[in-house]
């Protein structure tokens, strides 16, 4: 049964929603407070967090930073609907998915057994990967380490995920379609601006190549391209 | 410049120039008349005049005596003003040779050498002694009328001519030409004193008007402590009451929006967990409560939208993009959705036409037109869309126009739908759906783009609503 933590103030919604996902097959805690969920999240491992990002004093977006710090843990987040700057700020700071709130419970219930399956996934073929290599960035799925010339950086599994899909096709087109289906588990949404988000983040963590081209470069309408030497 | 400025810089002017041209023509006509242009001894002119004509006549008479009659005679008639001067010698001849001799002009000569006066004044003719420097006496005789008129004439007498009335006008002409520079720069100054601040709460009052609710005179009125300063403070007390209210309205709406999620979030869950344990004998009702909730949340959501729009804190970033493909997925989605209805809808648009915008909420603001053309078509008809470029003055502009064949809107009502919850008499009403909000979103939208939407009856039935956008 995998382990879920709620980090949410309603303490109504949460006990709904633990008789709700544990009825779906999952086990869940809940913490009303930023810091105690960051305290149970040392403590316990957890599969998955889900995480409100109107918290009352430490709200979520701080709460994700300090989480990234130790754990990478998939995170969903509850978002106000609407607030798009919440979902890219989420997603900037780590955060595996969104949902706007109020949200549908199957659709929540979904989104979850979506991330826990990709992450299961990952485990079985991380083992039988060869590491993908193009001029100075290697990716290693055994360890899901990025490095960059050799050092180590750091990289949430998502975005590792992107990578990983994008530097498979190395010099191919990738559409958004394909990218929401592999790496999202989702049918893509025109307004759905999570990819690149994602895409976004990664550009500035593995940089330029060096002659100052962007390493993923975006087709426009269509998709991403992995660009080779 | 504007108007104000012109009308008070112009008023102020002709007035000084009205007052100053009065004033003038007051004193000058209550001035003494010019002196007479006569013979009058007492005059300091006359006095002049007399003494170079005698101070001449002795040269005349001497220029004789030295035995050149010819020479004086040609010295004389050189001078406009002597040449007419009757000259007579001791002996009472005449020597000046002068035709026609007035007789008046004889007689006074002779009552003249009879007696012992010096000088003898018989108007219009004034005769005077002359003595030569061997001391013979000479009568010379002229009109001192004619003699005065030849040297005004002449302009000899520019010094005499500089009398008190001339000064005084010559003076006043310069003085009127001072009198209105000094005027026209202070008027200047004055105008732009009064009309600056005007104008100022003008442009603030627009700003305003348009939205920015920020906006104040403040400091642009400076030191003043007038009347006109005084409006300015009173207008930003307005402006921050009207912010107020504003801000807490929007914010009320926003909060109370905001609110109402949480049990939506707790009613979808409890939802869900009744329909696992029901099994099935109540999925009817629970369905309508889900599509009840469902109906709900849109309408917060699309609360929080307008409120968004309104209060500017819009956060989706400006981009350009091709309005085409945006209307190309809008009409995918819809037709998709109207499929069961049997409604067609038809797309024209011109290709390439991109546009830079907030590209979330203008999908939204179209795909909302579109929505409410299908939820008043009638199962079966169509929808026309338009989309193409035009280019008027100013800036190129994107025309998108909806088209639905249902009942249209009447006339008095047309600028209302885009009221937020605006409904129309019974015919369109709420067996429609949707919250009422859509098309008020689109308006919104569309301004804030610097759009412009309008509704209108198509004359073969159905309402248009027609778009325009500039493509910037």
């Amino acid at each position: 049964m995998a382990e879920i933590l709620i980090i949410d103030d309603d303490i109504e919604l949460c006990n709904l929603l633990t008789d709700f996902l544990s009825r779906e097959g999952f086990s869940c805690s809940f913490e009303h407070h930023g810091n105690s969920g960051l305290q149970r999240i040392r403590e316990q491992r957890f599969e998955l967090v889900i995480l409100d990002v109107m918290l009352p004093g430490m709200d979520g977006m701080a709460t994700l930073r300090e989480i990234r710090l130790t754990s990478e843990v998939p995170v969903i987040m509850l978002t106000a609907r609407g607030e798009e700057s919440d979902r890219i700020t989420g997603l900037e700071l780590g955060a595996d998915d969104y949902l706007p709130k109020p949200f549908n419970p199957r659709e929540l219930s979904a989104r979850i057994k979506a991330i826990l399956r990709r992450f299961q996934n990952n485990k079985a073929e991380t083992r039988n990967h060869k590491v993908l290599e193009s001029e100075g960035i290697k990716l290693d799925p055994s360890s899901r380490t990025l490095y960059l010339n050799d050092k180590p950086q750091k990289i949430t599994s998502i975005e590792f995920e992107f990578l990983a899909v994008l530097m498979k096709h190395a010099g191919e087109i990738v559409t958004r379609e394909t990218l929401s289906k592999e790496v999202l588990d989702r049918e893509f949404s025109p307004l759905d601006r999570s990819i690149d988000v994602h895409i976004g983040q990664l550009r500035k963590k593995i940089g330029p190549r060096e002659n100052g081209d962007q390493r993923i470069k975006t087709v426009r309408g269509t998709g991403y391209i992995f660009g080779l030497g | 410049m504007n108007k104000l400025f012109l009308k008070i810089f112009g008023f102020f002017l002709l007035t000084i120039l009205l007052v100053g041209s009065a004033l003038i023509f007051v004193t000058i006509s209550s001035l003494p008349a010019p002196p007479e242009r006569g013979w009058d001894p007492g005059q300091p002119s006359a006095r002049f005049v007399r003494q170079g004509l005698i101070r001449n006549l002795h040269s005349l008479v001497d220029l004789y005596e030295s035995g050149e009659p010819e020479a004086m005679l040609a010295r004389k008639n050189r001078s406009v003003m002597m040449k007419n001067i009757l000259i007579f010698d001791g002996a009472f001849n005449e020597i000046s040779n002068i035709s026609e001799i007035p007789q008046e002009a004889i007689r006074l000569a002779e009552t003249l050498s009879k007696n012992r006066k010096p000088e003898l004044h018989l108007p219009p003719f004034i005769g005077t002694r002359i003595k030569s420097s061997s001391g013979k006496t000479y009568i010379c005789v002229f009109r001192a009328d004619q003699l005065f008129r030849l040297r005004n004439q002449l302009g000899l007498f520019s010094r005499f001519r500089a009398s008190a009335y001339e000064n005084l006008t010559r003076e006043m002409v310069l003085g009127l030409i001072t009198v209105i520079f000094i005027s026209g720069v202070l008027c200047f100054f004055l105008a732009r004193h009064l009309t600056t601040p005007i104008s100022r709460l003008r442009n603030v009052t627009r700003e305003l008007s348009e939205g920015n609710l920020s906006a104040r005179v403040g400091e642009d009125i400076g030191k003043r402590k007038d009347e006109l300063a005084d409006l300015a403070r009173d207008f930003d007390l307005m402006a921050d009451q009207i912010e107020k209210l504003l801000i807490s309205q929007n914010r009320l709406i926003r909060d109370v929006s905001h609110e109402l999620r949480s049990p939506l979030a707790r009613l979808n869950v409890a939802l869900e967990l009744a329909r696992v344990s029901d099994r099935g004998s109540s999925q009817a009702a629970l369905d309508r409560i889900e599509k009840e909730s469902f109906i709900l949340n849109d309408m917060i959501e699309q609360l929080l939208t307008l409120s968004r729009i309104e209060s500017g804190t819009i956060h989706s970033d400006r981009n350009t993009f091709d309005l085409g493909d945006l209307l190309a997925g809008i009409e995918e989605d819809a037709s998709f959705e109207s499929g069961n209805r049997n409604i067609k809808i038809n797309l024209e648009k011109e290709e390439g036409v991109k546009i830079t915008g907030h590209e979330q909420l203008l999908h939204s603001a179209l795909e909302n037109i579109i929505r409410n053309a299908l939820a008043y078509s009638k199962n079966g008809s169509e929808v026309d869309i338009t989309m193409k470029s035009i280019l008027e003055a100013g800036p190129r502009k994107a025309e998108i126009t909806v088209r639905d064949h249902g009942g249209g809107v009447p006339e008095s009502e047309l600028d209302k739908i885009f009221q937020p919850f605006y409904r129309l008499a019974p015919s369109r009403d709420r067996k429609t759906g949707g919250s009422g909000i859509g098309l008020a979103i689109t308006a919104r939208a569309v301004r804030l783009h610097n759009g412009t939407i309008k509704a209108v009856n198509h004359p073969e039935g159905g309402l248009a609503i027609t778009v325009s956008l500039p493509l910037v």
